[in-house]
């Protein structure tokens, strides 16, 4: 290391005097999102402070604490290339400019990305291209800056020894920075030219998704941090730098320090970010975007990545075709109306208006959260499936016989904990979270069930719909549900007799129309039964009430192959052959 | 010093306005050419690209005809017309085209005669998002294993050497796919929300496939018809899928312009093609019911005098 001084120059003084703005702006950005991010905590600790479904502004809370966290980051990141360029102007082409450069430039390099990375898109065509440079340009930035500071950093050290013995630190974010221009400018333009219209902060958040991803991080960081310890000590020791740039008083110091390692933290969700989530295949464009709505949104603050680790919210690991897409848009857009006392906090932000109107953001979320433990969805056998999550819903299986129900009261408590969201408060399919879901939750009160068939669809979810398998529930907990499916349900048989001729006429009809689905004998097994998304109902375990057969075979059932058959068989028709589809009900209600 | 700061609040300001703003404003259902949309696009093409679609820029399609109807699964399912195994097939010589085109040119052909519609703008959306999507489908295929590749099938439908009987196709419809797509074959329609198109897809009149698609051909419908028909339990012969389908075949349904202009080369023209002009001697009924072998002989001559 050179020991000549080198003098400071009045850039030089500039550029600290521009360095001190800048630790104010990043403590006041950092202070406002550690602030809103409290907030965000405690409304989800709390969910109580700010009322049930309260949480509806709160999409703009949000975003306001992303941008001062960007804003934070970004930052640190212009500074550096806002020092480097006007030093390199000034040494190469013997251009002396002003602090109104930094202003200009902070504009040009800092602002559009930031925008644009919280508005989550990126525009098409040329402008995307001048911006995919600019950030590339900011790793270049990152790369020369040291190199200018470097000298000025040489006459601190000879006042102070700390300086003296750090001299390290900056050729380490040299030698870091290399990757991470790499990274930036490869990688950035790589996901140009593979997506055009993708979305802008995936550019970055893509990057850090694989194990590149991860060195470039890990130098972003070792740049980052020796920065911050650059900065911090020269606020700190007046000593490093002459005490005419440093007029704070210990106030300002303090909260200068606290600015500049706020995003520290910050760091380690984008850690977490880059463990994989899901393993090969890649994820397609939507679930990409979906990856980084999950970002944005700090979903990973509650879902931890990892299986074993829970947080707030349970592991969406091994999420891949667990609940329905429906379900997904109704639990995003009021948690609680699917779930009453569920903490996850409302994302109808990312809705227009309602739960069936989710904008390309919830699509693409829940396009990722699909994506999660897709590997073993593919691997094809259940066993493989298994093995991979305790909580995982299996589809199919055996239904374990499950313990009698302890009492009518316990058993209507344990209702409205978990199925009165869809299923309603009557069992009538009409909860608060039904109104986005295809095909709608069933009528509990229009239907008699079988102790098995309401087991099975509890155990094992009924594929196709919004309802999930709930083996993660005690066997106690599923027989009391079972109990009060079965109490909203007709009690009698009332209705089930059918005269002779109209039994005939029934027969008639159901064999032309009903059994290629629903079966010779009712059991929902037709031959084309296998071939549709959702499976055909097995009248031999559940019995329709004769007024809801007959509007489900007038009007069809929405959102299941059950079509409406009203134009097409008569009146009398359809009263036979809705008496004649009671009568396969083989019992099983204790 | 004092203006730097000025810039740089006013700036930290301006951003978090932006940003609020955008926030506001980003609330939008609008679509952009992910492979999600692809899915939607041909699992809910009535709904999405149909003649009800209340936005009169999105009505692409003429039919009502969904393009899973044909494409099982939106293309999902192994075997007859999936689409899992198309990505990589492209670009290749269209014989129809009379061009080496891409699979945008193909879905356009879609578009125009199965659907019976009018061609996507390449750049469009809509015809990215289905790209995006059927090439998403080849990446999946590729990490399926061998259990799921698997087309659970019959074995493939091979022609009978005559030519096909619509009445006798008749009876086999009557008896077998009536009761899902009507008597009437005009499918069953989604009455409670109409713009969903068919539950189960018409197999003629207005809304169904125009008389320029491959499904009008009597071979590719017989084949589709054996290896998937009644759907969950394929088990038509060889004669019953070739009747039915030129039962099928012989009924009205919407005509396509310009059809004499298809295969600039009109030996490439296939066997079954029911619409001329072809370069051989056989009246255009033989093209449309066989029988077939005369034909085969005749381009397998043309071919080998080439």
């Amino acid at each position: 290391m050179p020991a000549a001084a080198t003098p400071l120059t009045d850039e030089d003084i500039e550029a600290f005097a521009l360095m001190r703005a800048h630790a104010i702006a990043l403590c006041i950005a950092g202070v406002a999102a550690a602030a809103l991010t409290a907030l965000s905590i405690a409304q989800v600790v709390h969910p109580g402070l700010t009322g049930d479904i309260a949480w509806l502004g709160a999409g703009r809370t949000r975003m306001a604490a992303t941008a001062l966290v960007v804003l934070g980051l970004l930052g640190n990141s212009s500074f550096i290339a806002l020092y480097s360029i006007p030093t390199l102007a000034r040494v190469v082409i013997r251009l002396r400019v002003g602090p109104w450069i930094f202003g200009l430039l902070n504009l040009v390099f800092a602002a559009p990305i930031t925008v644009l990375a919280l508005a989550g898109r990126l525009p098409q065509g040329p402008v995307l291209l001048v911006l995919s440079t600019l950030s590339a340009s900011s790793g270049f930035g990152f790369f020369v800056s040291p190199l200018f500071y470097l000298p000025m950093w040489q006459t601190a050290a000879l006042r102070t020894r700390l300086a003296r013995s750090s001299m390290v630190v900056p050729v380490a974010q040299m030698v870091a920075s290399v990757g991470l221009v790499v990274v930036v400018t490869v990688g950035g333009y790589t996901q140009l030219s593979q997506a055009r219209d993708l979305n802008a902060g995936q550019l970055w958040l893509d990057a850090l998704a694989n194990s590149q991803g991860r060195l470039a991080l890990i130098a972003w960081a070792v740049v980052f941090v020796g920065w911050a310890y650059v900065g911090v000590l020269s606020v700190l020791r007046r000593s490093v730098l002459p005490a005419s740039f440093l007029p704070m008083g210990p106030l300002v110091k303090t909260a200068a320090v606290i600015g500049m390692l706020l995003p520290i933290p910050f760091i380690a969700p984008l850690w977490f970010a880059t463990r994989s989530f899901s393993g090969p295949p890649a994820l397609t464009p939507s679930e990409s975007r979906g990856r980084v709505v999950f970002l944005r949104e700090g979903c990973m603050t509650c879902h931890l990545p990892d299986a074993d680790e829970v947080g707030f919210g349970p592991p969406l690991v091994n999420e891949s075709g667990v609940r329905s897409t429906d379900w997904h848009f109704a639990h995003l857009y009021a948690p609680r109306a699917v779930t009453p006392r569920t903490p996850m906090p409302s994302f109808a932000h990312l809705f227009a208006g309602a739960a069936d109107q989710p904008t390309q953001d919830a699509r693409d979320l829940v396009m990722y959260l699909n994506a999660m433990g897709r590997t073993q969805d593919l691997g094809a056998t259940e066993a493989k499936a298994n093995d991979a999550s305790k909580v995982r819903a299996r589809r199919t299986g055996n239904v374990p016989e499950f313990p009698p129900p302890q009492n009518r009261a316990d058993s209507l408590i344990q209702y409205r904990t978990y199925c009165v969201g869809c299923h309603g408060p009557k069992g009538e399919g009409d909860g608060p979270a039904a109104a986005g879901l295809r095909p709608r939750p069933a009528n509990l009160a229009a239907h008699r069930y079988a102790t098995e068939h309401a087991g099975a669809a509890i155990w094992n979810g009924v594929p196709g719909s919004a309802m999930s398998g709930w083996r993660n529930l005690p066997w106690y907990r599923v027989s009391a549900l079972i109990d009060a499916v079965q109490s909203f349900g007709p009690q009698g048989d009332a209705g089930a007799t059918q005269e002779p001729a109209e039994r005939a006429l029934g027969e008639r009809v159901y064999a032309a129309n009903c059994s290629q689905c629903h079966g010779e004998h009712g059991g929902g097994d037709g031959f084309s039964a296998a071939s549709l998304p959702v499976a055909p109902a097995n009248f031999q375990r559940q019995q329709p009430t004769l007024d809801y057969a007959l509007q489900a075979i007038a009007n069809g059932v929405e959102g299941t192959p059950m079509a409406p058959w009203g134009s097409r068989i008569s009146a009398s028709d359809m009263l036979a052959v809705a008496k004649y589809v009671r009568s396969f009900y083989a019992g099983g209600v204790r | 010093m004092k203006t730097v700061i000025a810039i740089c609040a006013a700036l930290g300001l301006a951003i978090v306005t932006a940003a609020v703003v955008i926030d506001a404003r980003r609330v939008t259902t609008a679509s952009v050419s992910t492979e999600e949309y692809g899915r939607r696009l041909l699992t809910e093409t009535s709904l999405l690209m149909g003649p009800d679609q209340p936005d009169e820029s999105l009505r692409f399609t003429g039919s009502r005809l969904q393009c899973s109807s044909c494409h099982l699964k939106g293309g999902a399912d192994p075997g007859t017309l999936s689409l899992l195994e198309s990505d990589p097939k492209y670009p290749r010589p269209s014989g129809r085209d009379g061009v080496v085109g891409d699979m945008k040119l193909r879905l356009n052909g879609c578009m125009t005669r199965s659907m019976n519609g009018k061609a996507l703008p390449l750049d469009s959306p809509e015809m990215n998002a289905m790209v995006a999507y059927i090439k998403t489908l080849n990446g999946r295929f590729k990490l399926m294993d061998a259990s799921r590749k698997k087309a659970a099938e019959p074995q493939a439908f091979a022609t009978p050497d005559r030519a096909a009987n619509p009445a006798a196709g008749q009876k086999v419809f009557d008896a077998r796919c009536a009761r899902c797509h009507g008597n009437d074959g005009l499918g069953l329609r989604a009455e409670n929300d109409p713009r969903r198109g068919y539950l189960y897809p018409p197999l003629w009149g207005p809304d169904s496939f125009n008389d320029g698609a491959g499904m009008h051909r009597v071979l590719t419908a017989a084949r589709f018809i054996k290896a998937r028909m009644p759907l969950g339990q394929a088990d038509l012969s060889d004669d019953e899928a070739f009747d039915v389908a030129a039962f099928i075949n012989v009924q009205p349904r919407p005509e396509m312009a310009n059809l004499d202009k298809d295969y600039p080369d009109r030996s490439t023209k296939p066997v079954d093609n029911p619409y001329g002009p072809y370069v051989d001697p056989f009246p255009i009924e033989q093209h449309r019911l066989g029988p077939f072998k005369p034909i085969e002989a005749f381009y397998a001559k043309l071919k080998g005098a080439k």
